[in-house]
């Protein structure tokens, strides 16, 4: 291996230096790692994944399977680097994964001397018993790529972009640059992607002149054309997928250490110029270091200057087999051709190599270079749902009836002479091609193993056992031997496996089918799908209005239902205890303010919300409030809240915090489904009117000192109705409606007002022993009273009469939604789980949220419902909770077994509601 | 991706629309005077077809409710037709 | 029972500074009214005193002017005050939303691209509602006076992440 004077794209007036296993080299700006390590003379740069043997370069770009490396520079590490794809960066320190000390020398290198113990479904098949746990951590630790850190990299963050055009062209080889100026001087946008940093693909390593200019004049002036024409020119950019109607992902790699960014691309037209790669050949020993791709060592020496080695033998059956022997003897190297279908073929050599042999004949080399003929890139046609068609005189898929809006052309196509390619490019007449290949088939009676997945140590062997034990259709064989389920995704690895499993089962390829082409194209990091959205960015909660003073006012914010809201205010968890004993001794101020409002607007309002609503609505009249159900058309209980009547054709409907988008999406849908859209409208406007509630025995008081100009005697302004007031001028809602069961109002006022009640609603309230409270302390204070939270108290399957709400059921005429449900057979059970309270003995602790009640017959235990809430009642001074319970509202007074964890206790049914049963608190 | 038409906004991606029910379901009235059999009908049955079926979408962002009809098999948008019903 | 204070971050004051980048600004906007209007297109500008409504990639000019959220419903800005509910004569459902939104301009040769990176927004690609998703947080995006300025509303309570979002890219 060395380089050659004069050739390659690399800059040799810029020397890098890099070290690999410890060692310390110098490479040439432009090089990969894999060309500068072939260009030192290392040729091993990995252990394969099972058995740990050594191995070297396939290929010089993404179709080489064997070369994979963690990388470190400046502090920033990166694992599971393909060599042959990442350029060279001065100081860059990298390490062969899966090997232990390094490449050169892995200790588990003997696991190879046991291979014949391990063959293709081994470890489903040996560490099953007694249980496959036993063996987990051992493997993992054995079979492991990279090492990869537990702390996230700072700064390492994806941007993505979205970008249409009206034609992208993915690949910028000869075909693709002769299309993508064809389409931008036509008046298109262009978009021309290509995965490396120079343009022209396969052009360098053909040698020669193109069109009468040297590949790099040639390509210069195509860029130019395109840039000139408008067209945009991506370098490092890789499609890795297409999606539907035309969206391609391509990732675009940036300097090392630095995340890729991702463009999302909406084309009119998709012109995929992917190239072709070489399909390896399957002899003995075809893994060892130093056999690597025709093509690839073209690309070692027209890109990198390296000649790959000094005596070479080309393995190949196809007619690129002798241009390919012109070049490298004119870089220096002895060359001798053999002709891969006449076999069988062994290498002989261990890490370094030094024949091939064919019978008896030996012919001393070090470098095997091979081919099976060229595979086209089909896979981003695949994705998109094109279809392949198989074609017996290049014996390879190619695209066949395509996309809409998809095309594809040179090498992806099947078209592998350059001029072919052009004139296909550009739409004109076809030159005839000259390409020729002599199909070669694996010889199943040939000793010594022969490699098909070089990354994953799959074997002919193993697809013969595969095919012995039934694995027969391709993709099982892929899952049961592994067969292109390493990290290069088959890209070489499975037209040998294909025509392995055809010749075992003597089938033709297309017989025996492909497995399917998945995205991403090349492996792409995490990062690249994350983008932007993380950490709080990921599902960005709703913020108060009021959160700097609730913060000021020391709450412990946490997430209610997609809202950030205060759990508590004070030091710990301790304090809601305090703040519920507050509440029903003086009173408690609440920011309300993610309560739904939404307006229910037109003349048609108060008969759609006679339809959505469970409870009549038709009847309430202005000034009222009413408490009620939305069901699901199956009946069951999706929110529940209150609707204030604000006029004629004016509602104001106050769901569960959680449920405010559910809510408004529902309505929406049945107002432009079923109804005239013209005659109601729905307005979400809970962000425009913050709340804060005040309830407790002192609330009455609190308000009388905000001067809000309402009437706040208990006959004047009654429970379940509303009232319209001022706060500094500003409009002021107040509603009375109660969540804690003692006297309640509810005050919205607009945005720029909220502060100033809050502060005004704590200073009247501190000397009366009134202050904030949470949301913790008003579960408990709602749960005391028996006022339930749909969701927790209530499961998919619960009915409004399974909470004792019957009366619509039985007397509402009106249809409304979920109406029938309501009459079925599932819905008339006796045995229907309902809504009771439960009180365990004197001295109990709370029983477990979550406790299952428990009926046992002929000692077995089966569950008649659960505990869905439960606390310790500061008021009451001993635990309550609700539950679920089968057939409950007939078992009040009944003794049940509780059943949680393991353990047992007991608890008597009762009413749900523990405190102010009368009502008094509440309506005083 | 996929690419829908919303009659109103045109072209988005799919990811800001939401199905929301099979064209020409119609709510049974009175639901009072359903059967068991064909309320059940209403609630459960969908003919999923495979290749053109007319379906309900919303488009979020704009809240425009919308028959589309599409290919379930080609991915291909056949067309989109307004879901307001006329004045009465 | 958690404490997330140190999660989220605190809001920031409400007269915060702009954010300025590379050819990127981002700056609170404050208005002084924000009205819904729900109802036929030609009855909504009538009431909100507009000659019509912008949607993208319009430009919308002026102190007062509406913007089109839906085919029956516009968004008036800093236009007349105009009575919450039901407007019997003209068919239209009004709510004030003043402090419902809260708006943010971003402008400069870089915004539009900023704005790309979170929605597929296109100039060639008009649209008849200003709503469109960033990062899939809803917003209406629309251009105000100048080519290459950017108001975006969004609900209230989402306005510190659509900031943060903002602000992380203008200073990239
Ligand atoms: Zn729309």
């Amino acid at each position: 291996m060395k380089r050659v004077e004069g050739l390659g794209l690399i800059d040799r007036r810029t020397p890098l230096n890099f070290s690999f296993d410890g060692k310390p080299y110098q490479g040439f700006a432009g090089d990969t790692l894999a060309s500068a390590l072939l260009a030192n003379g290392q040729r091993i740069m990995g252990r394969s994944f099972k058995y740990h043997r050594p191995r070297s370069v396939w290929g010089a770009w993404f179709d080489d399977p064997n070369a994979i490396f963690d990388i470190e520079l400046n502090g920033f590490h990166e694992p599971n680097c393909p060599a042959a794809t990442t350029y060279l960066e001065e100081g860059m320190q990298a390490r062969a994964v899966n090997a232990t000390p390094n490449a050169h020398s892995d200790i588990k290198g003997l696991l190879d001397k046991f291979n014949r113990f391990m063959p293709a479904g081994f470890y489903y098949k040996t560490f099953m018993w007694p249980n496959w746990h036993l063996f987990e951590g051992f493997i993992r630790n054995m079979a492991g790529l990279g090492r990869v850190e537990n702390v996230a990299k700072s700064g390492y963050i994806s941007e993505q972009h979205h970008a249409t055009c009206d034609v992208l062209v993915i690949g910028g080889g000869a075909a693709g640059l002769a299309a993508a100026r064809v389409a931008a001087e036509s008046g298109r946008s262009v978009i021309l992607a290509d995965d490396h940093r120079e343009f022209g693909g396969g052009l360098f390593r053909q040698g020669g002149l193109v069109e009468g200019q040297t590949p790099v004049d040639w390509v210069t002036e195509q860029l130019s054309a395109v840039t000139a024409a408008g067209g945009l020119v991506m370098p490092l950019t890789t499609a890795i997928g297409v999606y539907d109607h035309n969206l391609v992902g391509l990732v675009e790699a940036h300097a090392f250490g630095q995340a890729p960014s991702l463009h999302r691309i909406r084309a009119e037209q998709i012109i995929m110029a992917t190239g072709a790669i070489d399909r390896p050949v399957t002899f003995a020993n075809n893994d060892r270091p130093g056999i690597i791709a025709v093509d690839g060592a073209l690309e070692f020496l027209a890109r990198y200057g390296v000649l790959v080695g000094k005596n070479i033998a080309i393995l190949s059956n196809n007619s690129l087999a002798t241009p390919a022997a012109e070049i490298l003897r004119t870089a220096g190297a002895k060359v001798r051709l053999l002709d891969a279908s006449t076999g069988p073929f062994t290498a002989h050599g261990g890490k370094s190599l030094n024949a091939i042999s064919q019978g008896t004949e030996r012919i001393p080399c070090d470098t095997i270079l091979a081919s099976g003929g060229l595979v086209p890139l089909v896979h981003l046609w695949r994705h998109a749902g094109g279809k392949l068609s198989w074609r017996a005189d290049i014996a390879a898929f190619v695209p066949a009836k395509g996309p809409v809006g998809m095309q594809a052309i040179g090498a992806a196509n099947g078209t592998f002479d350059l001029d072919v390619s052009l004139s296909e490019a550009r739409g004109e007449n076809l030159p005839k091609s000259t390409y020729t290949l002599r199909p070669i088939q694996p010889d199943l009676t040939a000793k010594g193993r022969q490699w098909i997945d070089f990354q994953h140590d799959v074997t002919l062997k193993d697809i013969e056992l595969a095919a012995r034990e039934n694995y027969t259709s391709v993709e099982h064989l892929k899952r049961y031997t592994t067969l292109g389920m390493a990290s290069d995704q088959g890209k070489t690895s499975n037209m040998a496996g294909l025509a392995a499993m055809a010749t075992l089962q003597g089938k033709s390829i297309p017989e025996t089918g492909t497995t399917t082409f998945r995205p991403p194209f090349v492996p792409v990091p995490f990062e690249v799908y994350r983008g932007a959205r993380r950490g709080q960015y990921f599902n960005p909660l709703k913020r108060l209005v009021l959160e700097p003073e609730l913060r000021a006012a020391g709450a412990a914010m946490a997430e209610y239902g997609g809202s950030l809201r205060p759990a508590w205010f004070g030091s710990g968890p301790h304090e809601i205890t305090r703040e519920a004993i507050m509440a029903r001794r003086a009173a408690a101020i609440f920011d309300a303010s993610t309560l739904g409002k939404i307006e229910v607007i037109g003349p048609d309002a108060a008969a759609f919300l006679n339809f959505i609503y469970y409870n009549t609505m038709a009847t309430l009249k202005p000034g009222f409030i009413r408490y009620g159900f939305m069901l699901t058309e199956r009946g069951a209980v999706y929110d529940d809240g209150v609707v204030a009547r604000m006029g004629e054709n004016r509602f104001i409907i106050s769901c569960s915090s959680s449920h405010v988008d559910g809510v408004v999406a529902r309505l929406e849908a049945w107002r432009q489904d079923g109804n005239n859209p013209d005659r109601v409208f729905i307005h979400d406007t809970t962000p425009n009117w913050p709340t804060v509630t005040v309830t407790g025995p002192k609330a009455r008081e609190i308000l009388e000192s905000l001067d809000l100009q309402i009437d706040l005697a208990p006959e004047a302004f009654k429970h379940m109705t509303w009232r319209e007031g001022r706060f500094e001028g500003a409009v002021a809602r107040v509603s009375r409606v109660s969540f804690s069961g003692d006297t309640s109002f509810e005050i919205s006022v607009p945005v720029a007002t909220a502060t100033a009640l809050w502060q005004a609603a704590l200073a009247a309230g501190k000397p009366l022993g009134a202050g904030p409270a949470g949301v913790e302390a008003l579960s408990i204070l709602r749960a005391e009273k028996g006022y339930l939270i749909i969701g927790k108290d209530t499961d998919g399957d619960t009915m409004p009469h399974d909470l004792g709400f019957s009366i619509p059921r039985q007397k509402k005429t009106a249809d409304f939604v979920g109406d029938r449900s309501l009459h079925t057979e599932n819905a008339n059970r006796a045995d229907r789980k309902q809504l009771v309270g439960l009180m365990a003995p004197p001295g109990a602790a709370a029983l477990p949220t979550g406790a299952h009640l428990v009926e046992v017959t002929l000692g077995k235990r089966r569950s008649i419902g659960y505990v869905t809430s439960s606390y310790h009642s500061p008021t009451l001074g001993h635990p309550i909770a609700l539950a679920l319970i089968e057939g409950g509202a007939a078992r009040m007074g009944e003794d049940l077994t509780v059943w949680h964890m393991g353990k047992q206790s007991a608890a008597q049914v009762t009413s749900p509601c523990f405190y102010d049963p009368e009502g008094a608190a509440l309506h005083a | 991706m996929q690419r829908f038409p919303c009659p109103f906004c045109g072209p988005r991606d799919e990811r800001e629309f939401h199905f929301a029910g099979e064209a020409g379901k119609i709510r049974p009235t009175p639901s009072a005077a359903q059967s068991d059999t064909d309320w059940a009908t209403y609630l459960y049955e969908a003919q999923n077809p495979r290749g053109p079926s007319r379906e309900i979408w919303v488009h979020t962002p704009c809240q425009e409710y919308f028959i589309m009809t599409r290919d379930t098999v080609s991915m291909e948008v056949l067309g989109t037709e307004q879901l307001r019903k006329e004045t009465l | 029972m958690r404490n997330d204070n140190a999660k989220w971050a605190a809001p920031l004051e409400q007269n915060r500074a702009d954010v300025v980048g590379k050819n990127a600004r981002l700056s609170l906007q404050p208005l002084s009214r924000q009205t819904m209007l729900s109802g036929p297109a030609a009855q909504c500008l009538a009431l909100a005193d507009q000659p019509s409504a912008s949607g993208w990639p319009d430009i919308a000019r002026g102190e007062s002017y509406a913007i089109r959220l839906r085919r029956d419903r516009i968004l008036a800005v800093n236009g007349p005050a105009l009575t919450d509910g039901w407007h019997e004569r003209s068919g239209v459902a009004v709510s004030d939303m003043t402090g419902g939104y809260a708006a943010c301009t971003l402008s400069g040769p870089r915004a539009l691209d900023i704005l790309k990176t979170g929605t597929a927004l296109e100039l060639a690609l008009p649209s008849g509602s200003a709503m469109q998703r960033f990062h899939r947080q809803e917003v209406i995006i629309y251009r105000w006076q100048a080519e290459d300025t950017f108001r975006i509303h969004t609900q209230r309570g989402q306005l510190e992440s659509l900031w943060g979002l903002l602000a992380a890219l203008v200073v990239k």
